[in-house]
């Protein structure tokens, strides 16, 4: 299974322009500074919005191509999204928010058991904590058994002992699942750590030029290419955005 | 049938790009400000003998729709259909984006996400709503004197009837009657703003 995508949309204040391939049983992370349209790439790919431009395949079936006039829509995409503030449904338990669309209940409590909130089964999504809301969209999405997953900024709203823990969870199960797997992120570390292959994007477009820096950077400061500027971690995204220019 | 039609309207004002958004607004909230004989005047016309509606039920029915309880019922419709609307439109937004996103993302049809997800999160908004409409429509007056007139055990409604009293100076029944009105509607007020209340507070923790 693979999912390949070409996608080319305006946006206010760039053009967004990425191609990208990620094959099954592999994380492509997706990263770069906020603001960067790494969320409106997985926005697109989903079919929550439309691009102007572009076509989206997987596994040799199309779900979008603008130059065919195909768009499946989202509800017929089989694809599991992990969105950064895990919204649940309210008004259901745990146990019934993953199998919500689940076609086999012994899947969803399997996943259920292998993140460790099978106890929480009968709790509303309100009155248990973020990581565990988390976890619970994140069997949501798989217990559909989707042909694609995507996550968004998974992990950014977790504390970072969780944080660390999901993505182990995610990490040890994604040749198991044997999809391809889109991980959006700000975080290098992480894309670093999940990703089998990093896309760096800024401003809309692939800068493959940045890729090495970015491994360098998660060690000893951002080098900006241009000006061979040293920035530290910790105020890379916005220092990416200024060398983008 | 009234909170349906209303669901459906607050729907696509809430969640569908409609032309002249604003003009559908004005023309649903038109009952609330026009007086309730000019709506119920207009509807005399329409459902007169003459009109297109009561000429089509005529053609359907054999009966006229004028001064009988079916007329009443559809007049209603009219004049309480913005406060079906309000609260269900307020319902409506208030319910999170992303979790219809979600809920697409999860495979649901837009039918299957308003009933699974939307109504199930809005149903304060639906009680709120079936109430509001419940005592509008038993305080409704003028709309009623103009199309279903007073015709015992068909379209006399509680308002009409104390008119009647009052001017045939019946002061006792109009006395009677005005309390268990007021009284009614008092209640379900208070039930109302428990209800609209509560859900404030859910917002405010969630």
């Amino acid at each position: 299974m693979v999912l390949q995508a070409d996608i080319t949309r305006r946006l206010s204040h760039f053009t967004l322009d990425v191609s990208l391939l990620c094959e099954a049983g592999k994380v492509l992370s997706i990263v770069g500074p906020s603001g960067a349209g790494k969320t409106t790439i997985l926005r697109i790919i989903a079919g929550l919005e439309v691009p102007d431009a572009g076509r989206i395949t997987v596994d040799g079936e199309t779900w979008m191509d603008t130059a065919g006039k195909v768009m499946v829509p989202t509800r017929r995409r089989a694809l599991g999204m992990v969105f950064q503030e895990f919204p649940l449904f309210p008004h259901l338990n745990v146990w019934k928010n993953v199998c919500f669309s689940a076609p086999d209940t012994a899947l969803a409590r399997a996943y259920m058991e292998r993140f460790g909130i099978w106890h929480l089964k009968d709790s509303r999504p309100d009155a248990v904590s973020g990581g565990e809301r988390q976890r619970c969209a994140i069997c949501q999405a798989l217990a559909r058994k989707p042909k694609v997953l995507l996550m968004d900024e998974p992990f950014s709203a977790l504390d970072p002992l969780t944080r660390r823990r999901l993505r182990d969870a995610v990490r040890d199960i994604k040749t198991e699942l044997n999809i391809p797997i889109l991980h959006v992120t700000h975080d290098i570390r992480e894309a670093l750590f999940l990703g089998d292959e990093i896309l760096p994007v800024v401003n809309g477009r692939v800068f493959h030029k940045w890729l090495l820096q970015f491994m360098i950077s998660a060690r000893e400061g951002f080098r900006c290419p241009d000006s061979g500027e040293i920035y530290e971690d910790i105020e890379l995204p916005m220092r990416m955005k200024e060398c983008s220019r | 049938m009234l909170l349906v039609v209303g669901a459906m309207l607050a729907y696509a004002l809430v969640y569908r790009k409609i032309l002249f958004r604003s003009v559908v607004e004005s023309i649903i909230a038109l009952p609330m400000v026009l007086p309730p004989t000019v709506l119920g005047f207009y509807l005399l016309i329409a459902m007169g003998p003459r009109g297109a509606v009561g000429n089509a039920w005529e053609g359907l029915t054999g009966s006229s729709l004028l001064f009988s309880f079916t007329g009443i019922v559809i007049a209603s419709i009219f004049y309480s259909l913005p406060f079906a609307v309000q609260p269900l439109k307020a319902a409506f937004a208030r319910i999170d984006r992303r979790i219809l996103e979600n809920a697409a993302v999860l495979g649901l049809s837009p039918l299957a996400i308003f009933v699974r997800v939307i109504v199930p999160n809005s149903l304060a908004g639906f009680a709120a709503a079936a109430i509001l409409v419940f005592l509008h429509t038993m305080g409704e007056f003028g709309v009623i004197l103009m199309v279903g007139g007073s015709i015992p055990g068909e379209t006399r409604v509680a308002s009409i009837a104390i008119y009647e009293a009052v001017e045939s100076l019946r002061y006792q029944d109009a006395w009677i009657m005005s309390v268990v009105l007021a009284l009614i509607s008092f209640t379900f007020l208070i039930v109302v703003n428990r209800v609209t209340g509560r859900e404030g507070l859910n917002g405010a923790a969630g």
